[in-house]
């Protein structure tokens, strides 16, 4: 399967989407959202995080733009999100599947990964929620 | 507005390029360690991580703050280091007025654990065990089943609670159903907590201190995190001795 890797741009925008768990770490990813992305956030810690994003089309031979990745590169931040910005504008239909790859880095211990994910709907999981 | 600044610049990243590749190649290059333990020496940690020179640098940058961090423990008895979670612990979770404000107004922290779906059995520690329960929060990620049959749920929770003068959360993780995996630095470890891989650290700012143990084993990543105002290595003990019990659990 061919896909096709993009780096987003510098974004100086908080996502629409969401936070979880009361100082603890959560991963997430969305599909067919307006965006697709994977996010991995903690409140009140900040880690060396690095998220990879995974989109493919539903019909995803189509064209070398359909699929894609989308990996942050390793950042100490309590927010790491691998955001594809409006790729999904038809909310509600199922376009895209989206996996996330939700990696750390610290003291005597790499997470490689935390934890995987994956989604192929907008739900606002149990415990997830807008800002 | 620097700060907002300062928090888009490490938040948000990133470049732009764009190449064709295969997904199936792409993962197998990443050598996930699906529900592993992996013991390296220093010199080796997370080798498999790295991809580009910003990579390298980083994770070169990350190797000489471990040497830093190792050589503050064994001299001090703790690193330091400004930790927000301290605050949290003694000044925000410790809280009853903040707990109720947060209750009322999401469900990120609950008294009772039934108000969240686990993925699995997760059981909570005795409550003879601690003197004051603060809350629940989920963590990891949130497994959905779609159309296969599975446990939808979160992959771990987090408990807060008081014991002896300290006030503690513990996280719990099963990294079974997150496909997580660990690499530990062979040099950095011991195995204080029931003979398992641990990591131990203590952290201390202006506002307290942090002693933070965490330790491995088939399925779970479990972690036990207690703030005090004040740095003693009697605290410390007491923290062993409650992830060891915690750990029996």
């Amino acid at each position: 399967m061919k896909l096709y890797k993009i780096y987003l741009i510098p974004l100086f925008l908080i996502s629409t989407s969401t936070q979880a768990g009361w100082g603890v770490t959560t991963a997430a990813s969305r599909a067919n959202c307006m965006n697709n992305e994977s996010i991995t956030w903690n409140s009140k810690k900040s880690f060396n995080w690095k998220t990879i994003s995974i989109h493919q089309h539903v019909n995803g031979k189509k064209g070398p733009y359909w699929n894609h990745i989308v990996d942050t590169g390793w950042a100490v931040t309590w927010r790491s999100a691998a955001v594809h910005w409006g790729e999904s504008p038809e909310v509600g239909t199922y376009r895209w599947d989206v996996s996330g790859y939700h990696f750390f880095a610290g003291y005597a211990n790499g997470k490689w990964p935390f934890a995987e994910n994956y989604a192929r709907d907008c739900h606002l999981y149990d415990g997830w929620w807008d800002i | 507005m620097k700060k907002i600044y300062a928090l888009a610049l490490t938040t948000l990243t990133v470049s732009c390029y764009a190449e064709t590749m295969d997904v199936d190649a792409f993962k197998a290059k990443l050598q996930l360690l699906d529900n592993k333990i992996r013991i390296v020496k220093l010199k080796d940690f997370m080798k498999s991580s790295i991809s580009t020179n910003e990579d390298q640098i980083e994770m070169k940058l990350l190797i000489e703050d471990m040497q830093q961090t190792k050589k503050e423990m064994d001299s001090k008895g703790y690193v330091f280091k400004p930790s927000p979670y301290i605050h949290f612990l003694l000044n925000e979770i410790k809280d009853e007025k903040t707990r109720q404000f947060i209750q009322s107004k999401s469900s990120e922290l609950s008294s009772e654990l039934s108000n969240f779906k686990i993925a699995y059995d997760y059981k909570s520690i005795n409550p003879s065990f601690y003197e004051q329960h603060l809350g629940f929060s989920p963590m990891g990620t949130y497994v959905n089943c779609f159309e296969n049959e599975c446990q939808e749920g979160w992959t771990g929770a987090v408990e807060y609670f008081e014991k002896d003068g300290l006030t503690c959360s513990y996280s719990e993780h099963n990294t079974k159903l997150a496909h997580g995996g660990n690499e530990l630095v062979e040099e950095l470890i011991t195995y204080n907590i029931n003979n398992k891989p641990t990591i131990e650290i203590v952290f201390k700012d202006t506002t307290g201190v942090l002693y933070n143990i965490e330790w491995f084993q088939e399925d779970f990543d479990r972690s036990l995190e207690c703030a005090s105002v004040n740095y003693s290595k009697d605290n410390l003990i007491k923290v062993h001795k409650f992830a060891k019990e915690i750990d029996k659990k």
